[in-house]
């Protein structure tokens, strides 16, 4: 191939090619961006639709829920589970009265009572204390075995020392019993 | 060439951010919907709770001495023993608080005397009273010199009352 221009015509050459070059490349990346820029539009117009209509449910579920109001609710459930939980749940087994009508009940024309005494002794559980006076030993045992028949006692005991004398005996029976 | 390119780029590179802030806004806003949906879920279970537990709630507090009864509630237990035939002293009424805010306890010193089987009937009552109480100490005791009656009952009894 012959080489008919000169070297300085070859860079002008050259150099315009160049440009057209940059230019046709500038022009596709502009239609591109044109193209791109279209595009993008319902993008922006679907974003801003499904913002304002996030913006309004949210608004709407705030007012619905009002905290001050939910507030005052779980204040009233709180205090009602306290007072269920301070309340008891079962009957009592055993009513101190019903004790009393039993050991009366038993109680034999030779035995006096004087005192009953009940104390919880703890969880559910409590200790009585009988005191009177019995005419012989043998009505306080007597006694003591008709206050374990009640039913109501776990365990009755009765003093040795209250057997010491034979008559006209002042006597303290102890019995444990649950509720 | 350039100017125009230029500016087209600006253009969609301002579209693009907005398109993107939008976006991060709309799933922040779901994400607060979705919490305030279960809130309000939740705030609606408790308010059916709260309907449905109206009565129960109401006879709960029936268990209680009532905030400004506890004057009508010793007067109750005054009437009571005069109503079996004996005589009530109420010694002593000391409150004490309860871990739970609302509620505390009063312990009560009462004192019946009467005939055996009146007390015996009078402590029958308080062990039966509808309020959430207990007999925390019962003597039963007779005494000749005793001016009410021969016997005396010595009840400490503890009720629950509203704050």
């Amino acid at each position: 191939m012959y080489n008919l221009l000169p070297q300085i015509q070859k860079d002008v050459l050259l150099r315009e090619y160049r440009t057209r070059l940059v230019i046709v490349a500038l022009f596709f990346f502009s239609l591109t961006l044109t193209v791109a820029s279209a595009l993008i539009i319902p993008a922006v117009l679907l974003s801003s639709q499904r913002e304002e209509s996030a913006t309004r449910r949210l608004d709407a579920l705030t007012s619905r829920t009002g905290r001050g109001d939910e507030k005052e609710l779980e204040k009233i459930l709180r205090e009602s589970k306290s007072v269920l939980a301070l309340l008891r749940h079962e009957a009592p087994k055993t009513l101190f009265h019903e004790i009393l009508m039993s050991m009366v009940a038993v109680k034999t024309s030779r035995i006096s009572l004087v005192n009953f005494s009940f104390v919880p002794s703890g969880e559910g559980t409590f200790q009585a204390e009988v005191s009177g006076i019995a005419k012989d030993r043998t009505g306080l045992v007597a006694f003591v075995k008709a206050l374990e028949q009640t039913g109501f006692f776990t365990a009755v005991t009765a003093p040795i020392s209250d057997f010491a004398k034979d008559a006209h005996i002042e006597f303290s029976i102890h019995a444990a019993g649950a509720f | 060439m350039l100017f125009v390119t230029l500016l087209l780029s600006a253009c969609y590179f301002f579209l693009f951010i907005n398109v993107k802030a939008k976006n991060e806004h709309v799933s922040s806003l779901v994400n607060a919907i979705e919490t305030e949906s279960v809130a309000e879920s939740t705030q609606r279970s408790t308010k059916v709770l709260v309907a449905e537990t109206s009565k129960y709630r109401q006879k709960l507090k029936g268990y209680l001495v009532g905030k400004d009864n506890a004057v009508s509630f010793l007067e109750f237990l005054e009437r009571e023993g005069s109503d079996v035939g004996v005589t009530v002293k109420i010694e002593s009424v000391v409150p004490s608080a309860l871990t739970d805010g609302d509620v505390e306890e009063l312990r009560l010193s009462v004192k019946a005397s009467g005939q055996w089987a009146e007390v015996v009937r009078y402590v029958g009552l308080l062990e039966l009273l509808p309020f959430q109480s207990r007999l925390e100490q019962l003597v039963v005791s007779t005494s000749e010199k005793a001016e009410d009656g021969p016997w005396n009952a010595q009840v400490v009894l503890v009720v629950l009352k509203e704050k």
